[in-house]
């Protein structure tokens, strides 16, 4: 028991309690609970007010697990086309230290410009080429480190080794969420990624923080699936505990921990109707499906995973992650790039369909979307003629697109062949702090005190990179 | 004039515009940290560049060769914003223009100097004496109270005087149920039966409550939940926690010491000392404690394991050590001062890097990792002498098995279990790794200078190595360098003689060089008792005053050295072979300045003159008791007899490769993954906490807090046996205290430090410190005494007090006058009112397989991983896994980077970090484990039958399943409404087709006693 537990749990709300002892239909509960903005400190998921006002309301972050090749994607590189096969020095090749001669190996995908903007994109995107508009690309990323484990941990938590919350973890933790029927911060993902759960974990933020696990198939959360063969069954159940409950609070009646309890009951009942309505597709269009590239029936796929994420984001989720595949199989092109082909076309349609839907029913203007890797790929490698490319966490590129950006540009240069940040670094630390700041936060007001010190997301640095910002 | 009112204005207007606190802020969130970070290299205590330093106001006023650095109140007079500015006029700063500060940076510079340049007084050099953790234990007198109160317990006074104070008093007595609910949970984590309910609301005698206590305290069930409240303290784990999640499969072994300590009520003190040093204790000790004290080390070889290489993040592994050694044992945050010098806490660097050689030079067990996926060093639970021979046969008999595999040509499997005994004189685990290592010597090995790990310095011997890819090259001109390990493990005390065997060749280039290296045998690095000197043209050995050449040699070819040293006589004899070579010597005697010890052995660069040396490549070192076969090009599976028939040499092979995979993963002897002595040294502190960033060298030693000293660089062991001394001696204020708070925080939900894991400067003081002082000296001498320690608090007033706020009507027991006076909070502060908790997440699953009658109470032992010979895992497949058993959610396997879903839904322990404080958070998702979750419903699903075979009586169901899950009859009101339900629910089962008619009674029964487990009264303890 903590000590913030026991203070908090004895000073709930009146309302709390006197519906949580309260038999009413747990719609009428959630909804009342929902009302009730008055920040509760009790209640760590109850609404906060932001730091200051924000355009983005929630954040839908696309993850793309393994290291995509910035050269070969979103970052231009002429001169590694025409230099391609000469050799450069390097310092240091996949964690090791000292003098090496690599080979400048040729983008596999050609680059041309798009939309008013002329962002040149390459193929391996060409849906998501048309949406450049709306986006900001940067093309001046940079990690702190060159394997997958600390790259995935450090791009989600800032931290590059050891396990801390994750950036939806503080952004729940920062505001709350507006729908107690779903969790704050969900993650839709395959299969596991690097690093496993801590991706998403909420380390020493209360456990409410943490991302709830969606996995794409028939059941996609736990424990979702009531059990006994009816609703009827299981409100007798409910009724029944709320009686024993409601006897046992009777000499008890100031204790906010039970009464949050008896709640949690009836939230739980509104969530197993409200997430079987968030994957009930039925009353999508056709036309939406398409714009996905998803067919009718189908519970799988990055087309179904960003469906889901908007009707997520439409129901309040505050934080929404989409991984694409996982640990394996994934971007992680070291014998040839070509695999990149199949992954992009897993997610190039449906993340230009959501783009373009978020657009239509104008949830972009506060609906913030994230699209990143963990790191790039090497411009060059040990072999003259290798396929593949190795893993690259000096420069790469991400994008963000809607709430509070400026859309239709580029930010931040790599160098001649896209080893180096040439301008405008953005590190981890300073994408963290954007986001942040665009979901209103200051990151670094955004603190919690563990083990005698007060952490935050960026550590000890992160700039938000205001240039950025519309 | 005006010049000097502007500034005066600046200042005033600055500090107007930064309050002290905010300037505190600026300073350490933006000011501090970029000095840290990019100017502490040069310019703190290590160095100072241009004479100056950056680490304290003062430094930077008085500042260095051209001037102060700062001019506090006007930044733009101030040489270090200049400097961070790179203006033309000075130097820039830092000189490396790509690590040029940010404009943000350089704003919250001129900022801070604008303000005034505060430097936080609480930063300054903190005066430990000052803080009230760091002051002895002081002699406590209960405080006087009013006299009507009748008391219990010592410790009731220290509580009432305080209630007293503010107008309260100590609430009630809770009743006899609730009271035995509590001390059940409290004690064992699981209910009370109904019998024992009965027979303590039977038992009106005085002391009917304290022989519950002591029942309890007997339980072996009391071990498996206050072991557990340890194992969270020590961040106890299944898996090592690098990049593939590596299976630690003897962990176990750990983890059921701790619960059974606890059980013996093993002293605390002991229990400490065991944990810290339990190996060095072990070999002191009576034989039949070895075991057990190997085992306890296990508190430290759990460290977290980082990378995918983890021994090149061996220094991650250390500072999880050392900051859980901290904040388990003394409540304190070691971790800063990796960095820098604790800004609150009187620790300084030095103090860290003291604790960090200490256990730089011991030896970790290593798990295996994505890069070297055999686990070994694992340490012998018999003693030296037995297990010494014991690996002797083993590795023959191993190398017989592998003779026979390879005859049928069928492929053998790769060692795995390599145990402690190992000295890796092969050097094959130390195979040079991709991504990452250098190819550098890793435990058990400790190195300085430029080595390599290569496969051209594999010997082609194998008379003593069966197989091997690897050795160690040195280069030509390679400068000061030294290889070294410490072999006492393997040179038992009362040993006649003993032998040694390497291999080596003078590379062909930089053969002229006239240098030479050094193989020294002595009982520290610096009083060898045996030295062999190799230059490209002859092999020496000194002696007193001189060196005799024992053979001449020629550069480029593998030679042979062997030694027999004898210790009775105190001389050496030996010989170096080679294809054309055949020198033998006899009866030289050893060094007569030494003192005769021979534990260390080193390979290092001759240091008498400064020649350059030529290369050298060596490989297949060995010490071993029995003397050593002769060089030969062959490995002993060619030595021996052929079998000509070959379905027979088919089927040997076949019958050997299943009795090697046995005998590899169960290895010679029983093991545990456990801590043991490596090679002592002293350790460069690390510069920013960066190891690639040497800074000043640091002896073994303790914290300044602890009084405890450095250690002499020549003494022997890693100097754990001193610190765990140190930890627990009398005068070290803060063991006894934290340990206290634990069980008083384990009892009422709070400590009296409520941050039980930092009783430092930023924790927070105590609500109560004549009582946390009055027990931490009745800890110490009640012999550090856990369950005396439950008794005395068990047994108070404050204890038994009742957690309800409106006592109900019909017990006519009104509140005491003033009750109402206290705030909440400060009731809960003041212990006005028993704290109500949740249950944690094991006495969840426990306490629901133990009313339903399917908890296993018995003791496990290990988990059913896969066996060894089959890991691969890597981070694209890391190993994970969740195994089920109706056994104590104790042994339940957890991991390091998959957490457990049930643990992790209810709020389990961390398993990454020291957990000391659960919380108890309650969301929607929990809500749905009761509601749909198939444990859940399996477990009703059993007890029902139960039941149902008790009686057929349905109220009687109803009674038996109340007294189970709540200890108590259900009223009248209750029995009706149960019965109610029961009915509603068969009815409506009624009208869905497909439940049989006959199981419609059984389903209600179940969905009643699911709603008894969801209830708030079953899972919070009053």
């Amino acid at each position: 028991m903590s000590l913030s537990r026991i203070y908090d749990s004895s000073r709930r709300g009146a309302l709390r309690s006197i519906v949580g002892g309260s038999l009413l239909l747990p719609g009428i509960v959630s909804q009342l609970l929902a009302e009730d903005q008055a920040p509760s400190e009790s209640d760590s998921l109850s609404p906060r007010l932001p730091h200051f006002s924000a355009k983005a309301k929630r954040v839908i972050f696309l993850y793309m697990s393994g290291g995509v090749s910035h050269v070969d994607s979103w970052d231009p590189k002429p001169k590694l086309v025409a230099d391609a096969g000469k050799t450069v020095p390097v310092n240091e090749f996949q964690g090791r230290k000292g003098e090496f001669n690599m080979f400048l190996k040729r983008p596999q995908f050609e680059f041309s410009p798009h939309g008013q903007c002329g962002t040149e994109v390459s193929t391996l995107f060409p849906h998501m080429a048309k949406c450049v508009d709306d986006l900001c690309v940067i093309r001046s990323m940079k990690s702190d480190h060159t394997n997958h484990y600390e790259a995935t941990l450090g791009i989600h938590t800032g931290s590059f080794t050891f396990a801390r919350p994750s950036l939806g973890a503080w952004l729940s933790y920062g505001l709350g969420t507006v729908n107690r029927n779903l969790p704050s911060f969900v993650v839709i993902a395959p299969n596991s990624p690097y690093a496993g759960g801590q991706v998403w974990g909420s380390d020493f933020l209360p456990g409410s923080h943490q991302g709830t696990l969606v996995q794409p198939g028939p059941q996609p959360v736990a424990n979702i699936q009531r059990r006994v063969v009816s609703n009827k069954l299981q409100e007798l159940e409910l009724a029944a505990m709320a009686r024993m409950n409601h006897r046992h609070m009777e000499s008890r009646a100031s204790d906010g921990m039970l009464s949050a309890r008896m709640n949690s009951f009836e939230t739980a009942f509104g969530m197993q109707t409200e997430m079987p309505e968030v994957f009930d597709l039925s009353q999508e269009d056709d036309q939406t499906l398409k714009m996905y590239g998803l067919s009718r029936g189908s519970t799988s796929g990055f087309g179904w995973q960003c469906l889901i994420a908007r009707r997520l984001a439409e129901r309040g989720v505050r934080f929404v992650e989409l991984i694409d595949v996982g640990s394996s199989n994934n971007w992680d092109a070291h014998g040839d790039i070509l695999t990149h082909v199949p992954l992009a076309k897993n997610v190039d349609l449906p993340i230009a369909g959501l783009l373009s839907d978020l657009k239509r029913r104008g949830m972009l203007e506060d609906t913030l979307v994230v699209w990143t890797s963990e790191f790039g790929r090497t411009p060059f490698n040990a072999a003259k003629e290798a396929a593949g490319r190795e893993h690259h966490h000096w420069v790469f590129s991400s994008w963000l697109a809607g709430a509070g950006i400026k859309s239709g540009i580029t930010y931040g240069e790599s160098d001649e062949y896209g080893i180096n940040v040439a301008k405008d670094p953005v590190h981890v630390h300073d994408f963290h702090a954007t986001i942040l700041h665009l979901m209103g936060l200051d990151h670094e007001r955004l603190t919690y005190r563990h083990t005698g010190r007060d952490y935050r997301l960026t550590d000890v640095s992160g700039r938000v990179i205001k240039e950025i910002l519309s | 004039m005006l010049k000097l009112l502007t500034v005066l204005l600046h200042f005033v207007l600055a500090s107007i515009l930064l309050p002290d606190d905010l300037a505190d802020t600026t300073f350490e969130n933006s000011v501090r940290p970029v000095l840290i970070e990019n100017c502490f290299r040069c310019h703190s205590e290590a160095k100072s560049s241009g004479g100056l330093r950056v680490d304290s106001r003062e430094a930077l006023l008085s500042g260095g060769e051209s001037g102060p650095s700062i001019v506090p109140g006007n930044a733009h007079e101030s040489l270090l914003l200049k400097a961070i500015q790179r203006h033309p006029d000075v130097s820039a700063m830092p000189p490396d223009k790509e690590k040029s500060l940010r404009p943000d940076q350089i704003s919250a510079f001129r900022d801070w100097i604008q303000a005034g340049a505060t430097w936080p007084l609480n930063s300054q050099k903190f005066s430990h004496q000052q803080h009230w953790a760091f002051g002895r234990v002081m002699p406590q007198v209960q405080p006087p109270v009013s006299k009507d109160t009748t008391l219990n317990s010592p410790i009731d006074p220290f509580v009432l005087s305080k209630l007293e104070a503010a107008g309260a008093s100590i609430r009630i007595a809770a009743d006899k149920r609730t009271l035995l609910r509590r001390a059940t949970f409290d004690l064992i984590g699981l209910p009370p039966k109904p019998s024992e309910v009965d027979a303590f609301l039977d038992d009106n005698s005085p002391d009917a409550f304290m022989r519950v206590v002591d029942r309890l305290l007997a339980s072996p069930q009391y071990g498996e939940r206050w072991g557990r409240h340890w194992l969270d303290i020590v961040r106890y784990t299944d898996t090592a926690g690098e990049t593939a999640d590596y299976p630690l499969p003897l962990a176990w072994r750990y983890r059921n010491y701790v619960i059974d300590a606890f059980n013996e009520d093993k002293p605390y003190d002991e229990f400490l000392r065991e944990q810290v040093a339990g190996d060095i204790l072990a070999k002191q000790g009576p034989p039949d404690r070895y075991a057990e004290r190997v085992i306890a080390t296990g508190y430290l070889a759990l460290s977290r394991r980082f990378g995918f290489d983890s021994e090149n993040y061996q220094h991650l592994t250390i500072q999880d050590t050392i900051d859980t050694l901290g904040q388990s044992v003394l409540g304190l945050s070691l971790g800063c001062a990796r960095c820098h010098d604790h800004k609150f806490d009187a620790i300084s660097m030095k103090d860290y890097y003291g604790l960090y050689a200490i256990f730089d030079s011991s030896r970790y067990a290593f798990p295996g990792s994505e890069q070297k996926q055999k686990y070994r060093a694992m340490v012998p639970l018999v003693s030296e002498k037995e297990s010494h021979a014991k690996w002797v046969a083993h590795d023959r008999l191993v190398a017989s098995l592998i003779a026979k595999i390879e005859h049928a040509k069928l492929p053998v499997p790769s060692a795995i279990l390599r145990s402690l005994n190992e000295i890796d004189g092969d050097f094959e685990m130390q195979a040079p790794a991709a991504g990452g290592s250098n190819g550098v010597l890793v435990s058990p090995w400790h190195y300085e200078g430029k080595i390599s790990v290569t496969h051209s310095a594999q010997s082609p011997y194998r008379n003593l190595y069966h197989t091997g890819k690897v050795g160690v090259s040195v280069g030509a001109q390679a400068g000061k360098y030294q290889i070294s390990q410490a072999v006492t493990s393997l040179v038992p005390k009362e040993c006649d003689s003993f032998h040694f065997n390497m291999d080596f060749r003078i590379s062909a280039s930089g053969a002229e060089e006239q240098g030479a290296h050094w193989i020294c045998l002595g009982s520290t690095p610096r009083l060898p008792a045996l030295r062999i000197s190799i230059s490209s043209t002859a092999v020496s050995i000194e002696r007193d005053g001189g060196w005799d050449c024992l053979a001449e040699i020629l550069p480029n070819q593998w030679l042979n050295l062997q030694l027999c040293i004898n210790l009775k006589n105190q001389t050496v004899s030996g010989a170096v072979r080679g294809p054309t070579q055949d020198s033998v010597f006899e009866n030289r005697p050893l060094i007569a300045s030494s003192n005769g010890r021979l534990n260390h052995l080193s390979i290092e660069s001759a240091d008498m003159e400064q020649k350059n040396a030529p290369g050298l490549e060596f490989d297949n070192i060995g010490i071993e008791l029995e003397p050593i076969s002769v060089i030969s090009l062959k490995g002993p599976s060619q030595q021996l007899p052929e079998e000509n028939d070959p379905s027979k040499t088919k089927s040997d092979g076949e019958e050997a490769l299943a009795e090697l995979k046995t005998l590899l993963t169960d290895g010679p002897y029983p093991m545990a993954y456990a801590m043991s002595e490596g090679t002592p040294h002293s350790v460069s502190m690390h510069m920013r906490g960066e190891p690639s960033q040497p800074g000043p060298l640091v002896p073994r030693g303790s914290i300044e807090v602890l009084s405890g000293g450095s250690l002499d660089t020549e003494s022997i062991g890693s100097g754990r046996g001193e610190l765990a001394r140190w930890l627990t001696q009398a005068n070290n204020p803060l063991t006894a205290r934290v340990m206290v708070n634990r069980i008083w925080q384990l009892h009422f939900g709070r400590g009296l430090v409520v941050t039980p894991n930092d009783f430092g400067v930023r924790g927070v003081p105590p609500t109560h410190p004549e009582l946390l002082d009055y027990l931490s000296a009745k800890f110490v001498t009640s012999g550090w005494s856990v369950k005396a320690m439950h008794r005395t608090i068990m047994l108070s007033s404050t204890y038994q007090q009742s957690s309800l706020t409106i006592v109900p009507k019909q017990g006519d027991l009104s509140l005491s006058s003033g009750q109402n006076s206290l705030a909440v909070n400060e009731s809960t502060e003041r212990y006005s009112h028993f704290t109500r908790r949740r249950l944690s997440a094991e006495e969840i699953r426990d306490s629901i397989l133990a009313v339903c009658g399917e908890l296993d109470l018995s003791s496990a032992r290990g988990h059913p991983f896969p066996s060894p010979l089959q890991w691969g895992y890597t981070q694209h497949a890391p190993f994970t896994a969740v195994y089920e058993h109706s056994q104590r959610s104790v042994y339940l396997m957890t991991q390091r980077l998959k957490r457990h879903p049930f643990l992790s839904l209810f709020d389990g322990p961390d398993p990454n970090a020291t957990t000391p404080d659960r919380l108890g958070t309650t969301v929607p998702t929990q809500a749905l484990f009761f509601l749909n979750d198939p444990f859940v419903h399996a477990r009703a699903d059993a007890w029902a039958r139960q039941l149902e075979l008790q009686s057929t009586n349905a109220s009687v169901q109803i009674d038996s399943a109340f007294r189970s899950a709540y200890s108590r009859h259900p009223t009248t009101e209750e029995l009706s409404d149960a019965e109610r339900f029961l009915c509603a629910y068969r009815n409506e089962l009624a009208n869905y087709a497909g439940t049989p008619e006959q199981t419609e009674g059984h389903n209600a029964l179940s969905a009643l006693l699911r709603t008894l487990l969801g209830s708030n009264e079953f899972l919070y303890v009053d």
